[in-house]
């Protein structure tokens, strides 16, 4: 029962969460329309709802195209309305979201999109547009990072730690309206960069009350060695035996037979060798046999196993053949080895307000 | 006076393995061997047999190895001679060397007692030995071939010793990736003393169990 109830309760409370997003966001759609309608019906006073609409969508209720159009009509009313300086707080909300983003000529008479312009050309900032995760090598390839400002100004580009301790300068410079900047992934030191957390920063250069430096976080790994695998066969560099090619010589089996034979012999002939008056153990006839079966099974399995000597030829070849695949191998993964390749993963970028000049 | 020489030559060479650092290498092996003694005086021969048991152990450095062997039985009399049994006890020490991969050349001192009620006769000899071993191609056996003679001999016989010699013969199988090994071998050895007027005769077959180098 109580389970029931309690699903009951969650259910309920997700219906209203649902309800109330749709709800608010159905609002600031609709205010943004009715702000848009009292503009273009000149009643400016009445188009400054769209203020309203726009604080009651922060968050995910309007898009970005949706609050620029609304920002757009709030400084084009505002500016009707007398009140500039909203007017260009508003153009500078636009120019610091989206640097190319002009307002419509068509919509809006030189009076607004001048203001706009100007706001624009207060508003110095830079925009990122960089790959979601880059791989390079570093030092002899380069993580590239595009930034679009909103004016042209001059920037200061570099990576930082976590902490703001400089890495290393990119770019010091002008920027009109985009510039690539490139980074070899080394530091100041000419050292390849350690794994962690890292800040690409864009300051302006002059920097004054109200101007913003732009910042992405950039997480780099360094990548383990792409090494390759030794080859197959390379145990035969280490002296790992083949198959043989067939191939027999008669001389190890022969002499393998004479040992044999000549030891067979010598059970049989020790007793009258060491004394003339021995008896002779009868059982070392036995033995005698033993010896010589050894010996010309040796004989046999000698005469159908192949020659040392190919063996040993064919062996060097095969085992020079493996140790030179083997070496390629090792000098490709210690040339791996010794590059460093970094894993750029790029995350969110902000926007840090710089405090007065100087 | 020989011995402190034998001796002297045994730990320079020893002293030698160790001063270049080498790996000691021990091996040992258990023996079980049927042994005949055949003894000849004046014409008349008797013989004695039975089953004899021992070991040997040997400690090796460089090119340098020192063994110890030791070997027990108790020998019935056959259908001649003497009834009376006796019991073979057999120890000897040597140090040997390789100067070639199949050749192994051994010194050292051997002491055999036959023991009776009555008496015991009682051996001290010095052998020099020398032992050709070689693998038999394309299988796990090696086959061998010794030979060895008494430097000096004394035993508490009337007669004095005119020569002691041996030799030693068999098959060794080693199974490949075993640590163990077998040997099947016959040994011989015979002693002449007096001139002519007495001989001893000591043959058996043996089959050794051992591990490390055969």
């Amino acid at each position: 029962m109580t389970r029931r109830l309690v699903q009951l309760l969650l259910a309920s409370l997700l219906v209203l969460t649902v309800r109330g997003k749709v709800a608010a966001q159905q609002a600031a759609t609709d205010l943004l329309a009715q702000g848009m309608r009292a503009y273009q019906s000149l009643d400016y006073d009445q188009a400054a709802i769209l203020r309203r609409g726009l604080t009651r969508t922060v968050g995910d209720t309007l898009s970005t195209a949706e609050r620029l159009q609304a920002l757009t009509y709030l400084g084009a009313s505002e500016l009707f309305r007398d009140r500039r300086d909203a007017a260009l707080a508003a153009f500078r909300q636009i120019a610091a979201t989206d640097p190319r983003y002009r307002p419509s000529e068509i919509i809006f008479p030189p009076q607004v999109t001048g203001v706009f312009g100007e706001a624009r050309q207060q508003t110095k900032t830079v925009f990122f547009q960089v790959q979601q995760e880059t791989e390079f090598r570093a030092k002899t390839e380069h993580f590239t990072a595009r930034l679009v400002a909103s004016s042209p100004h001059d920037v200061a580009v570099t990576i930082t730690t976590g902490d703001g301790k400089l890495v290393r300068r990119l770019y010091d410079g002008p920027i009109a309206d985009s510039l690539a900047v490139t980074w070899d992934g080394l530091t100041e030191e000419r050292n390849p960069v350690q794994s962690g957390r890292y800040t690409l920063r864009v300051a302006p250069r002059a920097a004054g009350a109200g101007q913003l430096a732009r910042q992405l976080s950039l997480e780099i790994l360094r990548a383990k060695p792409d090494t390759q695998p030794w080859p197959a066969g390379a145990g035969l560099a280490e002296g790992t035996p083949l198959p043989l090619p067939s191939s027999s010589s008669s001389g190890p089996a022969v002499r393998s037979l004479a040992e044999g034979l000549a030891a067979a012999v010598a059970v049989v002939v020790l007793p009258s060798i060491v004394s003339h008056d021995a008896a002779g153990f009868k059982g070392r006839f036995a033995i005698a046999a033993a010896i010589g079966g050894a010996g010309i099974v040796s004989f046999f399995a000698q005469r159908s196993a192949p020659a040392v000597d190919a063996i040993a030829g064919a062996n060097a070849a095969a085992r020079a053949a493996a140790r030179r695949r083997l070496e390629q191998v090792q000098q490709q993964n210690a040339q791996s080895a010794a590059e460093v390749r970094l894993i750029v993963r790029a995350g969110p970028a902000t926007s840090v307000e710089l405090g007065g000049g100087p | 006076m020989k011995t402190l020489v034998l001796a002297a030559a045994g730990l320079t060479l020893l002293g030698s393995a160790v001063g270049a650092q080498q790996r000691l290498r021990a091996t040992g092996w258990g023996d079980g061997a049927i042994v005949q003694l055949g003894t000849q005086i004046l014409g008349a021969r008797e013989s004695q047999s039975g089953p004899v048991f021992g070991g040997e152990g040997r400690l090796g450095l460089g090119p340098v190895t020192l063994g110890v062997g030791y070997l027990e039985g108790r020998l019935q009399p056959g259908t001649s001679g003497t009834p009376q049994g006796r019991d073979l006890v057999e120890a000897r020490i040597f140090v040997s060397a390789r100067p070639l991969s199949w050749l192994t050349l051994s010194a050292g001192p051997r002491v055999r007692a036959f023991v009776t009620d009555a008496a015991t006769e009682r051996w001290v000899l010095w052998e020099g030995r020398a032992r050709a071993q070689n693998a038999l191609a394309s299988t796990p056996l090696q086959t061998y071939i010794e030979l060895w003679r008494a430097l000096s001999a004394r035993v508490n016989l009337p007669e004095p010793v005119d020569h002691v010699q041996g030799g030693e013969a068999g098959v060794v199988l080693r199974p490949p990736g075993a640590a163990l090994w077998f040997r099947l071998g016959y040994r011989v050895d015979g002693a002449r003393l007096g001139g002519g007027l007495r001989s001893e005769t000591v043959e058996a077959v043996s089959l050794a169990v051992g591990i490390g180098g055969p």
